[in-house]
């Protein structure tokens, strides 16, 4: 019964059915169903197939915005009953658009993705500082960055975030992801980069390694 | 015989024989100030270079914001396609002061300026896509296209009557010579939403227009960033006579240009500000703008950046870049 109920919401979460996705969360907390197993075999099921078909061209963005917000709104719901399960995060993640940069639809994608993996997101938006991305992952005990530009004139600053984890002495403690409209992994390498990813699916698939 | 700019640059459009390669730049947005301080103004750049074409800004804008104001639910929600959808969001087009940014000229001079120099002048509207982005914002209105598609047809619909109206008047009382349509579908490797969604939503308010734009005697040309590809076939179907940029960074390879589609459209672009113009070296710069004329010269092709030029390109950089663009064009 309990997988079939979690079945229902990853297939209503793959079509973007919020509604639905949250009404059948409830449900199945009324049955008994763990907010563990409800998150893991439901709502990251779900968001990991949509994930995966992103990165084989079978879906495109609207498809995957509709499915992260199904996802948001169902783990709402389930927060109280997973903190009181004292499940925590697969990892954590810092995540931002580079400083002088104010697009963000690319880092959005990553960052639904990101959770659709089960990670936490510390999302630090647009237009951030390098020193404030390291700071961040200090306090927060980060291992990963994700670094998101749009532009090639502030692509440049993603180098200003590698130098400014090494001034600060935790390059080593750091993995630093780059993706973007004008990034590439020959530009990664010239950076000191850890890791260019093509798509916001890749990105995810990634940063859960680099979490492990 | 030396044409002028008009007819050189319908000569690329129609697929005749043509003297020299057309130029433009899409330049004043970023630079219009270094232009200005360098040579006098952005209209001596553009008479500098002997450009064969003009890009009109400043028509009136499409929607009552009044209107649209009454819609708006709270703060903390979204605005959505279904609260829009039964109310007169439209402004009216058929006002000749609202288009005084054609004929006075809002950014360089207007087509007065341009006509007397011969060019061939073109007239920016924003496309169905676009225009709505700047009511929802682009995340939302990419998931509306999931959610709220019968009530986004429908407001499409009605923006299509709107751009009719708007046609005429650029065409038919300004004297336009095209209408260029803005609408940002391709992101860097795929279109932004899927080819169906573009079919179903898009195309046919799109190709009502663009069978509006023929039957006034006019051109119609359209804008989009990114990777369109897999709508190359419908721009076809589209009666599309002019794509910008095709940007072959974004997955849009000049060959399959030249195989199958040069002798349906032409293409107005080439000089890449994504990855070129203002960032590359001059020897590599040198040698991307001969690469990309060794493909293009001769076909149906208008030599242009293929956005708004970046404000960290130099002066330098782009005097060098125009110089090399002049003379290979007339080589």
């Amino acid at each position: 019964m309990s997988i079939a109920i979690l079945n229902e919401i990853s297939e209503n979460l793959q079509k973007g059915k919020a509604k639905i996705v949250v009404e059948l969360v409830q449900k199945a907390l009324d049955e008994g169903v763990s907010a563990n197993d409800i998150l893991n075999e439901g709502l990251l099921a779900g968001m990991s197939i949509i994930g995966e078909k992103f990165k084989n061209d079978e879906v495109y963005v609207p498809e995957v915005l509709v499915a992260a917000r199904a996802m948001n709104k169902g783990a709402i719901l389930l927060k109280p009953h997973l903190a009181a399960a004292g499940v925590e995060a697969t990892g954590k993640v810092v995540i931002g658009t580079v400083q002088g940069d104010l697009h963000d639809i690319g880092k959005n994608l990553v960052k639904m993705m990101l959770e659709g993996k089960g990670l936490e997101v510390i999302d630090l938006g647009a237009d951030v500082a390098p020193e404030t991305f390291i700071q961040t992952a200090i306090d927060q005990n980060c291992k990963v960055i994700c670094l998101s530009a749009l532009l090639t004139t502030t692509m440049g600053v993603m180098e200003d975030v590698v130098k400014k984890a090494e001034e600060m002495g935790v390059r080593d403690q750091l993995k630093i992801m780059i993706g973007g409209a004008p990034v590439s992994a020959e530009f990664c390498a010239k950076i000191g980069a850890d890791i260019y990813t093509p798509d916001a699916a890749s990105a995810a698939d990634v940063a859960v390694e680099f979490c492990k | 015989m030396s044409m002028t700019g008009y007819e050189r640059v319908k000569a690329v459009i129609t697929g005749k024989d043509y003297d020299h390669q057309p130029m433009y730049g899409w330049l004043w947005g970023n630079l219009g100030g270094e232009i200005t301080e360098r040579w006098g103004s952005v209209a001596a750049f553009e008479d500098k270079y002997e450009f064969d074409i003009a890009h009109l800004f400043g028509g009136p804008y499409c929607f009552k914001e009044d209107v649209v104001r009454t819609a708006a639910p709270l703060e903390s929600e979204d605005l959505t396609p279904d609260l829009l959808v039964d109310l007169p969001i439209f402004s009216d087009p058929n006002n000749l002061d609202d288009y005084v940014g054609f004929t006075h000229g809002s950014v360089s001079t207007g087509l007065i300026h341009h006509k007397q120099r011969n060019r061939f002048c073109y007239a920016q509207t924003p496309g169905f896509f676009e225009n709505f982005n700047g009511l929802f914002g682009i995340q939302n209105h990419l998931m509306w296209l999931s959610l709220y598609p019968d009530e986004l047809n429908e407001l499409y619909r009605r923006m299509s009557d709107w751009t009719i109206q708007f046609v005429d008047r650029a065409v038919l009382d300004i004297g336009v010579d095209m209408i260029h349509i803005s609408d940002d579908w391709g992101a860097q490797k795929d279109l932004m939403f899927s080819p169906d969604v573009w079919r179903e939503l898009i195309y046919p308010h799109f190709k009502r227009v663009v069978d509006h734009v023929h039957s006034r005697g006019a051109f119609c040309s359209i804008h989009s960033d990114g990777c369109i590809m897999k709508v190359a076939d419908g721009l076809v179907e589209m009666g599309i006579d002019v794509v910008h940029p095709w940007q072959e960074r974004a997955n849009m390879s000049y060959d399959t240009y030249l195989e199958k589609y040069s002798d349906k459209f032409a293409i107005l672009g080439g000089v890449c500000v994504q990855f070129a113009l203002g960032l590359m070296g001059r020897e590599e710069l040198e040698a991307e703008i001969r690469r990309v004329f060794g493909k293009l010269r001769g076909k149906r092709w208008i030599a242009c950046t293929t956005h708004f030029v970046q404000n960290h390109c130099s002066m330098d950089d782009l005097e060098f870049c125009y110089d090399l663009m002049y003379k290979l064009a007339r080589e």
